[in-house]
């Protein structure tokens, strides 16, 4: 109902040069024209909640220009203040007509890269309230704001913005190196010549951006690796080499923190420094369909170099919904054919998507969004770090076949996993960084149920007839992407009062450095923060020795204080995100994927501290997709419930 | 229409309406043009976009208390740290996101020009803003600007309604009318620079930090010594696997 796209340049001129020139009678019609313009696009209602905010503003400087200005012709002055709200009013009407995406896209045409910027700050804005909700939730549950007055509360909340501020900015990062990776800042690539595009667009035909066709990749394909990873400390956390070739599923292995993902991030050609360090050496790669040889410390590019599928899917989607995903994908292989984009969401389970909100999808859910639109068949390269955490096995099978096909195109896949089990059968070579890791086994511990802690909340989302849970229990949850599993460990909470650990650990970390983080996971902590050393507050001193017994047995004793939260590995945060759960005792602990970043030693650590808690008394709640988990929880004497179409049963085997 | 004509023209509150603008939107314009020519890396578009989300999320969050909000700071912080290229990109941006909430109009086109030259005064004026080093900020002096700003960057939004006034009378009643918010921007800028700016320095040195890290394409010496003197045990490992090698024996069996 707004201007026509290409006359809204034209039409904001008109609009504010225009009542300038006119006076009452003209001005009137045009004014009367623009009402009912608005009226009939956005309804009354809105334009009368518009006109609440601006005519009282308008008569408001009506009144100022009368009392101050000396003059006594309200007539000019009323002329006056009709102009400004006609103006007003025209600029509304764009303002209501024209979608940001078509902001967006305007900006690109004459300023390419802040449009990137642009579309990328209208991607944050809504997860920067939600990142503020997220926390604000955190400090409730630590039972902060509750016990506090208001002033203190305020206090609090205060406290925790450099914190907020500070994931952010790492978040900023990340979308700042999928935007690299997936080379949005090359300019495009058009099949055609201007003159051609113009007669195209007048007749109305598709303009496509020049691609790539998926072939088979010859020999050339290879990536040699001659470098080190070094910390600011001087620290190596990788040395490598190695010549890998096309045709071949490589598997990197290592304990958290090695620096896998570091290598990844080189190879993608995307900042290598995500926390502070520096590469020495060279890494070459061969066989590119655009690039040819390249150089990768010649960087950095603006071309996609490889296809780079990183960790935490809900912090490297760019696009605000699934459609737009697949536009601004595959940039090698060129856009993406309506047809081909339906099928592609079919063979991920993605179909009924199509028109959702990427935040509003469930981690699995964005973990094969990431998937169908980027895995890029005409790259020679695929880097999928720990691609396959949040899926289930119907996912996993479609990421196995795509995988397996691109191998057969003569592609490299370097796979990064910790839960290997499902990618050995497939991987042509295995690669350990540092020492290799010998098999671990978690330790399982068998419990008397004690008596009944509490039963999941049945309502309008799940509904069951399960038994209640017991102090000692643990419970296994399992169901397919988008099932309700992080629902159902929300709500509970919710309703229970229970805290819960979600997926991403950024999500319950509040501080910008480890000691802010320590100090915020207690509120007597932070009182005895705020008070001082001079000052000594009952209870502290015991809950600081309770936090330093359980940093050393989760293995973060040896973290420096002032060290950024952001620059530990995803393993680390988990842990320390962690922590606060653990000094509350609480008699029921949902814990959402917990195994996510963590190699098995770690993993196997931190099992053994549940068990300790189990035998506390302690219930606890795990979703996990991981057979090994599965195997584990059932060898534990645990319990199985499956979520299936909102209805929760009890997996008896 | 002769060359008087226009130059008169061009002295009305009409004529200094469009020249100023298009003087203006030259200049920033090759801001703009010039910092979109640098932007090779993603993080920096992506921190342009935070910074300018986040500027305008607050903006938007203290709404409700007029001519209060921490945007000035924010965009004299990212002068300092950023320069006033990024200053100005980010100006532009939070102009644009933060009015789509709160309302266009000729005033978005002068809030953009008015923070980009918040950002451009911090990024000249840094050695007075700083320490020597650079790792921590001086409170006086940037609560001084920032206080200064909160009457200039109003003024310079008010051109906005020059065209609008047509007489320079009414124009500075309408000024004069406005020095009250204005002094609540300019206190506003000050307390908000005692509470955040020692935060935000700390984030944006962190940031720098980050960039900090680089790509040497020669390794280490210490790793070519150590990669040489284990090549070299492995070499003399394989020659002392017969450990009767080279050998000549003197009983005729050989």
């Amino acid at each position: 109902m707004g201007p026509p796209r290409h006359f809204r340049l034209p039409f904001l001129i008109l609009v504010v040069v225009l009542p300038l020139m006119l006076e009452w009678r003209h001005l009137s019609a045009w004014g009367g024209f623009l009402f009912l313009w608005s009226a009939v696009m956005v309804g009354p209602s809105s334009l009368l909640r518009w006109l609440r905010v601006w005519l009282p503003l308008s008569i408001l400087y009506g009144l100022i220009l009368l009392l101050f200005s000396g003059t006594d012709n309200w007539h000019q002055i009323l002329l006056l203040m009709a102009r400004l709200l006609i103006a007003l009013l025209g600029m509304q009407i764009l303002t209501w007509s024209v979608p940001p995406s078509d902001v967006v896209r305007a900006f690109e045409w004459a300023l390419p890269r802040l449009g990137v910027s642009l579309a990328i700050a209208l991607r944050l804005v809504p997860r920067l309230e939600r990142s503020a909700k997220w926390r604000l939730e955190t400090l409730e549950e630590r039972g902060f704001i509750d016990n506090e007055s208001g002033m203190k509360a305020l206090r609090t909340r205060a406290s925790i913005w450099p914190g907020w501020l500070a994931d952010s900015l790492d978040h900023a990062h990340d979308l700042g190196d999928a935007v690299q990776s997936r080379g949005i800042l090359a300019p495009r690539r058009w099949r055609h010549g201007i003159k051609r595009r113009i007669v195209q667009l007048a007749l109305g035909e598709d303009v496509r951006e020049d691609g790539v066709k998926p072939h088979h990749f010859s020999d050339s394909v290879q990536l040699g690796l001659d470098l080190e990873i070094n910390l600011p400390d001087g620290r190596c956390i990788g040395r490598h080499k190695e010549l890998l070739r096309g045709g071949n599923i490589v598997l990197l292995r290592g304990h958290s923190g090695c620096g896998k993902s570091s290598l990844l991030r080189v190879i993608a050609g995307v900042s290598p420094w995500q926390h502070p360090v520096t590469v020495n050496g060279r890494v070459h790669i061969s066989g590119h369909p655009t690039l040819g040889e390249i150089n990768l410390a010649e960087g950095p590019f603006t071309e996609a170099i490889s296809c780079w599928i990183p960790q935490d899917p809900d912090r490297h989607g760019l696009a605000e919904s699934v459609q737009r995903e697949f536009k601004i994908a595959r940039r090698l292989s060129g856009p993406w054919k309506q047809q081909e984009m339906l099928e592609c969401l079919r063979g991920w389970n993605l179909l009924g998507k199509l028109q959702s909100q990427p935040e509003h999808l469930s981690e699995g859910e964005q973990q094969r969004l990431l998937l169908a639109a980027h895995l890029d068949s005409a790259q020679p390269i695929w880097l999928l770090d720990e691609a396959d955490v949040h899926l289930d096995e119907a996912g996993f099978i479609q990421l196995g076949k795509a995988v397996v096909k691109h191998r057969a195109r003569g592609g490299l896949i370097i796979v990064v996993a910790h839960r290997q089990a499902r990618w050995k059968r497939i991987a042509d070579q295995v690669i350990d960084i540092g020492e290799p890791m010998p098999a671990q086994d978690y330790p399982s511990v068998w419990i008397e149920q004690g008596e009944e802690v509490g039963i999941p909340p049945e309502g309008d989302l799940f509904s069951h007839e399960l038994k209640p849970v017991c102090a000692g229990d643990l419970i296994l949850v399992q169901g397919e992407n988008g099932s309700g599993k992080t629902t159902l460990l929300r709500e509970w909470s919710q309703i229970s009062g229970l805290p819960w650990l979600p997926t991403s650990p950024d999500r319950r970390l509040l501080g910008m450095t480890i000691e802010e983080e320590l100090n915020l996971q207690h509120p007597t902590l932070f009182a005895q923060f705020l008070a001082g050393e001079d000052v000594n507050i009952p209870d502290a001193e015991t809950i600081q020795l309770q936090q330093s017994a359980l940093r050393l047995d989760l293995g973060l004793s040896h973290l420096s204080m002032v060290t950024p939260v952001h620059d530990l590995s995803t393993g680390e945060r988990r842990r320390l995100s962690l922590l606060p759960l653990l000094m509350r005792q609480p008699s029921i602990m949902l814990l959402d994927e917990i195994d996510h970043g963590l190699d098995d030693l770690t993993l196997a650590d931190l099992i053994e501290q549940l068990n300790t808690r189990r035998k506390a008394g302690c219930a606890i709640v795990i979703t996990s997709h991981s057979p090994d988990l599965v195997a584990w929880a059932k060898v534990s004497g645990g319990r199985v419930w499956n979520i299936a179409q909102g209805r929760l049963t009890e997996v008896t085997s | 229409m002769t060359f008087s004509d226009i130059q008169a023209w061009a002295g009305t509150p009409g004529g200094i309406a469009v020249w100023l603008t298009a003087l203006f939107g030259l200049i920033f314009g090759s801001l703009l043009l010039s910092i979109d020519r640098r932007i090779h890396l993603g993080r920096d578009a992506a921190l342009i976009a935070l910074l300018a989300a986040v500027a305008s999320a607050s903006r938007v969050l203290f709404a409700a208390i007029p001519n209060v909000q921490p945007v000035t700071l924010l965009l004299l912080m990212i002068g300092l740290h950023l320069g006033a290229r990024r200053a100005a990109a980010v100006a532009m941006l939070t102009a644009l996101i933060s009015n789509m909430a709160l309302g266009h109009g000729p005033w978005t086109f002068y809030q953009a020009i008015a923070w980009a030259a918040v950002g451009t005064s911090a990024a000249l004026l840094r050695p007075l803003l700083v320490n020597w080093d650079g790792t921590k900020v001086r409170i006086g002096p940037l609560a001084l600007l920032a206080f200064c700003w909160g009457f200039l960057f109003d003024w310079t939004v008010s051109l906005s309604a020059l065209a609008l006034y047509q007489s320079f009378e009414a124009f500075l009643a309408f000024i004069i009318a406005g020095l009250v918010f204005d002094a609540m921007h300019a206190v506003g800028n000050v307390l908000f620079t005692i509470w955040l700016a020692p935060s935000l320095h700390h984030l944006l040195w962190l940031h720098r930090r980050h960039e900090a890290g680089r790509w040497n394409p020669n390794l280490p010496d210490e790793t070519l010594k150590r990669e040489a003197f284990i090549a070299e045990t492995e070499a003399a490992a394989k020659q002392l696997e017969d450990p009767l090698a080279g050998i000549t024996r003197l009983d005729g069996e050989n």
